[in-house]
């Protein structure tokens, strides 16, 4: 009978976390319809969550929980209300067109892990909460990575200004055209 | 003067007119002419002084021609009894038919050319007969063997003369390949001392053999002296016209009738025979190579002689006479006498170079070569004609104490001597048909038939025409050998003495080998006459009666057309393959590489498929491979 | 298995398969983006680890993380508007209407 230890018991919210997080995944590439799609992808944002809180950094699960589940999630929840025919499901495909991808993504997968693992790594720092604050992650923000905040800012502008412009109505047609559009 | 000097004035005199010829002076036939004549009355002096100038033990003179450290070639003259024997023999005749050509070539526009390049021949003839380094002596062999197809071809708007030409070069070509490699082979075989570089001159290769030097085999299991030797006769046998090489020399009389009686009788189809005489021990040496040599002789003898008795045409009969005569000579040079085939070389020089020219007068005045046409036309009515060729006709024949009895009577001596008896059977037979068609031609000639439809043409034309100057030179030339003919025969002895031998050799013995041939030459002569000499015969032959023998003897044994169909398959074959590998690899491949460089067009640009997923995965497999290589190395 | 690297590392690994996997084989295009999404969720769990584990200041690896964060919002925005233009003009938004660029 194992027993009740704090590493133990970190060890099943581990694996629980992480189980939680692949079958999301899975969930979120194999089923038919887009919609089941995006409530595995839902499960999988918290899984990840889960285990950025279990790495120690409070702040980035929020923040995912926050901008992953909250933000894109939902957003694709709308754009496919929006764009989605009456048949949501795609047709099947045979294993003779689906094995080159299959192929293609588990060798490059493979080849990663391989280098990954080939390497050696430092053992664990030892927790320093000060160092895990949000008080530090905002200090560095506007000191180390000021330039990259700004960037991004003008990164997120940019990317707002983009959307509204490509997915907006277009002009009404010339009236020479005739009524061909509604 | 010296001797090498006498040589080279011998050897170069003519080749000064060959010369002249060729840097442009043939604008000047008369030019050429004289030259030619006085070069070759020089020549004729010229060997003349040297027969009977030598020192007993032969002379020799050289210069290097070109060395290197393993094999040097010798440029000179080599000077023994049956060298200057040979040179006199082909000087004189040289000599005869230079006059004679003045009169038959009067009239034909092309006659500077002729005299040059008969002078060309005269002049490479005797670099054969003189030269003392058998290289030497092969460059001057393919010398007259161009010369040879230059004279044949002379008439070089007739098609047929061309193709003789042609064929002559060709077939004589091919028996000189087998020589050139017996040469190579021969300079392999002669063991040299170390340091020194071997060469290919005659004393070198006569006092090998007589050392027995030359050991050994080729591959284990081919004797050397065996094998030179067959090589070296193939080149006899083709320059000599042997079977098989032999089909050449009837079409070769497509040239004019001089040429043949210089070429083709006397002296080029000799210097076959000659070079077997020349090298003679080494040929002695395998017992193979001396009863091959024996039996292709005897086989063409018969089988020459059977065609010479069929054909109508004059000159035709002479050349398949000649090379019956070759094989003859060859037969007593393979019996191992010293003496026999040379002597006879000698004699037929003589007696077929007359008959020729004789043949010359009659189809000259006559205008056409058939012997029945001539015999109608003309007749007995050319005297000098009708010596011409009773005398060389009964020489020919071997009518006793005449030249051609003389020395087929040491060569008939020498086969039986040596025991070859079933040569010796094939020989007699061979002298039988050579009596029976010499006689043939003087019956058809001589007393043509009395009753025929034509009218005999002996009409003022032809008398006017028969009293020219060319046709006094020609007349008077052919008497003049005539006569020299009927004395030919003694020279036997001389000629023993001046080649070092003895006497005896050639002597005639009375005795049942003499009755042989005396009987084969009545047999012979008898049924000729039976045949065409009597007043009312049927001027057919006994040879009419059996068609299918006739034919195949006119057609000289199918040989011909055997030859034909060999180039023809060869040429069938070659071509066969050549357009196989134009069509099937070079077309093929061609197309093969146009298809295939638009299947791999249409390969890349299924590359381009414009499904985005695709190109991901492309890119990505891409970027795998890479840092898989990164990471392995 | 908590303090060691290599879990969270194979973690990452797997999600990014599973991500890749989706963007390659889905056709419709949300899917697609939903499979980019997941991707870019790896590389997080990956920054984060890494920052965890290696030894320098963690502030590093979070901030990074931040920005990648922020990076992926902007991206899902930009290409959820496109998927909509696609939509009005193919009426489907499925990938194989899109092969303009073939050949």
């Amino acid at each position: 009978m194992p027993e009740l230890t704090p590493e133990n018991i970190q060890a099943c919210a581990l694996g629980l976390l992480i189980i939680m997080t692949l079958a999301g995944a899975v969930l979120a590439v194999s089923l038919r319809k887009v919609f089941h799609n995006l409530l595995g992808f839902g499960l999988s944002m918290i899984g990840v969550a889960g285990v950025s809180l279990m790495l120690g950094s409070e702040f980035v699960a929020l923040m995912q929980l926050l901008i992953f589940l909250g933000g894109i999630a939902i957003a694709m929840v709308f754009a496919v209300m929006m764009s989605t025919p009456r048949e949501q499901s795609e047709e099947p495909r045979s294993v003779a067109a689906v094995l080159p991808a299959l192929v293609v993504a588990l060798g490059f997968t493979g080849v990663v892990c391989w280098m990954m693992l080939s390497g050696t790594f430092p053992k664990a720092t030892p927790y320093v909460a000060d160092a895990w604050s949000v008080k530090n992650i905002g200090f560095l923000l506007l000191t180390d990575f000021e330039l990259p905040f700004e960037a991004i800012s003008i990164l997120l502008l940019g990317a707002i200004i983009g959307s509204v412009a490509v997915a907006r109505r277009t002009r009404e047609p010339d009236p020479g055209k005739g009524a061909e559009h509604g | 003067m010296t001797l090498t000097m006498w040589s080279a004035v011998t050897i170069g005199a003519p080749l000064a007119t060959f010369l002249i010829f060729l840097i442009g002076l043939g604008k000047a036939p008369k030019l050429v002419v004289g030259m030619s004549l006085i070069t070759a009355g020089i020549a004729c002096l010229g060997t003349w002084t040297l027969a009977l100038g030598i020192p007993s033990e032969g002379f020799q003179s050289t210069v290097p021609w070109a060395a290197t450290a393993d094999f040097s070639v010798y440029l000179g003259v080599r000077l023994t009894g049956l060298t200057t024997a040979m040179g006199l023999v082909v000087g004189t005749i040289h000599l005869a038919v230079q006059m004679y050509s003045v009169g038959y070539m009067a009239h034909d526009a092309a006659k500077a050319r002729y005299f040059a390049v008969l002078s060309l021949f005269a002049s490479a003839m005797l670099s054969v007969v003189y030269a003392a380094d058998l290289v030497h002596t092969f460059v001057a062999w393919e010398l007259v063997g161009l010369s040879s197809y230059l004279l044949i071809g002379f008439w070089n708007f007739k098609p047929s003369a061309a193709q003789a030409a042609k064929k002559a070069f060709i077939m004589t070509r091919f028996g000189d390949l087998g020589l050139f490699l017996g040469l190579v082979l021969l300079m392999l075989a002669i063991p040299t001392q170390a340091g020194q570089p071997s060469n290919l001159m005659i004393a070198t290769v006569l006092e090998a053999v007589s050392n027995q030097t030359i050991q050994g085999s080729f591959f284990g299991s081919l004797d050397k002296t065996t094998v030179i030797g067959l090589l070296l006769l193939c080149g006899i046998v083709g320059k000599s016209a042997q079977f098989p090489l032999h089909s050449w020399l009837p079409d070769a009389m497509e040239g004019p009738t001089p040429v043949s009686s210089l070429l083709h009788s006397a002296t080029m189809v000799a210097a076959g025979v000659y070079l077997f005489a020349l090298l003679q021990p080494l040929f002695l040496a395998s017992a193979v190579t001396s009863t091959t040599a024996l039996a292709i002789a005897a086989l063409t003898a018969v089988m020459a002689a059977g065609v010479a008795m069929v054909h109508s045409d004059m000159k035709r009969v002479l050349a398949w006479s000649s090379i019956s005569q070759l094989s003859f000579m060859l037969m007593g040079l393979a019996a191992g006498s010293p003496v026999a085939g040379f002597f006879h070389l000698v004699t037929h020089a003589g007696f077929k170079c007359l008959l020729f020219l004789t043949a010359g007068v009659f189809i000259h005045l006559a205008h056409s070569g058939e012997m029945v046409v001539i015999g109608r036309k003309i007749g007995a009515s050319s005297k000098a004609a009708s010596f011409g060729l009773v005398v060389g006709a009964a020489s020919l024949a071997g009518v006793p104490f005449l030249a051609g009895f003389m020395s087929k009577e040491v060569i008939l001596g020498q086969l039986h001597h040596q025991g070859y008896e079933g040569f010796y059977a094939l020989a007699l037979l061979g002298s039988a048909m050579t009596a029976y068609y010499a006689t043939r031609m003087v019956a058809l000639i001589l007393r043509p038939s009395q009753n025929m439809d034509e009218e005999p043409a002996a009409d003022t034309h032809e008398a006017a025409h028969d009293h020219g100057l060319p046709e006094q030179i020609m007349a008077g030339v052919v008497v003049v050998l005539g006569v020299a003919t009927l004395g030919l025969g003694w020279v036997g002895p001389q000629l023993s003495a001046h080649l070092g031998q003895s006497a005896e050799l050639v002597a005639i013995h009375w005795n049942a080998g003499a009755a042989l041939a005396i009987a084969a030459l009545l047999l012979g002569a008898g049924l000729a006459w039976y045949d065409f000499g009597r007043a009312n015969s049927e001027r057919d032959g006994f040879l009419s009666g059996l068609p299918a023998i006739e034919d195949m003897l006119k057609e000289g044994w199918y040989i011909d057309r055997f030859w034909r169909w060999v180039s023809d398959s060869i040429i069938a074959g070659l071509t066969t393959c050549a357009l196989f590998i134009d069509r099937r690899a070079i077309d093929n491949s061609v197309d093969r590489l146009a298809d295939g460089t638009r299947e791999g067009g249409g390969v890349a640009a299924s590359l381009q498929s414009g499904r985005l997923q695709w190109y991901v995965s492309v890119t990505l497999g891409l970027v795998a491979v890479v840092l898989a290589l990164l990471e392995w190395k | 298995m908590v303090e060691s690297l290599g879990t969270y590392l194979l973690l990452s690994s797997a999600l990014f398969a599973v991500g890749l996997v989706g963007v390659l084989l889905r056709r419709n295009l949300v899917a697609m983006l939903i499979g980019i999404e997941l991707m870019l969720n790896a590389v997080i769990i990956n920054l984060v680890a890494f920052a965890r584990f290696a030894g320098a200041d963690p502030g590093n690896g979070q901030v990074f993380a931040l920005f990648v964060i922020g990076v992926a919002a902007a991206e899902a925005a930009v290409g959820l508007s496109i998927i909509l233009a696609v939509y009005k003009a193919r009426g489907a938004i499925s990938v194989d209407t899109l092969e303009e660029l073939r050949g």
